[in-house]
């Protein structure tokens, strides 16, 4: 059977450290309004109520570092990709579609203005978020789990 | 669904991992399906018969409730 072609395994780690940064970068841009100094350009010949002038591409470099590196994580294979991880991959996503959208509704009652604009921006991360950590957590207990009866049984 | 890997496996003195390595998957997943943990798709079904060289039937079997 065809399956969905992913990455090669190294692509995993490049990842990582590219979310790490986006992350890192992201967070000072958005709780400390931290700015690249010089990273942008005038685009508009004036400012107007909420767009200014002069467009500072920081947060824009951030979120494309922390997608970018989610999307390299979650679309890169693990060191033996056989079908059963092809079925626990599966059921990671409709995880994350699962928490992604429960959130969504959650916050469409609960969060008005600012709140839900942080909620969604938050939220944008959750498909991917959601899905890495509940495969490899999956993966985890179900190699602890062989490692512990292999064990026990010698 | 029933199987019946680990007899054939002690029949041929074969291990996990030996299994894994001539179906294509990880030892992972032949102790799953062994334990009942996994239903292995119908080629890596039908691969494994091959290594035992017995039919289908005679390796995995439906139980009540499948």
């Amino acid at each position: 059977m065809k399956t969905f072609r992913l990455l090669p395994t190294h692509w995993k780690r490049i990842g990582f450290v590219l979310a790490i940064i986006g992350a890192v970068l992201g967070t000072l841009t958005v709780f400390s309004g931290y700015e690249i100094p010089g990273f942008g350009f005038n685009m508009r010949a004036e400012a107007k109520f909420i767009t200014p002038m002069f467009e500072n591409f920081t947060d824009e470099l951030a979120l494309t570092l922390l997608l970018v590196g989610l999307l390299l994580m979650a679309f890169s294979r693990v060191k033996f990709e056989d079908e059963r991880v092809q079925l626990i991959r599966l059921e990671a996503f409709q995880w994350s579609f699962l928490v992604h959208f429960s959130i969504l509704l959650l916050a469409n009652w609960l969060l008005y203005a600012g709140n839900f604009f942080y909620a969604m921006l938050f939220n944008l991360f959750t498909p991917l978020v959601v899905f890495l950590l509940r495969f490899h957590y999956v993966l985890y207990v179900s190699d602890k789990q062989i490692l512990a009866e292999t064990t026990e049984k010698s | 669904m029933k199987n019946r890997i680990r007899e054939e496996r002690a029949r041929l003195d074969i291990s996990q991992a030996e299994l894994a390595d001539r179906t294509g998957v990880s030892r992972q997943t032949i102790f799953s399906i062994e334990n009942g943990r996994y239903v292995p798709s119908t080629v890596l079904s039908l691969k494994i018969a091959r290594v035992f060289e017995k039919p289908l039937e005679e390796i995995f079997q439906l139980e009540e409730g499948d």
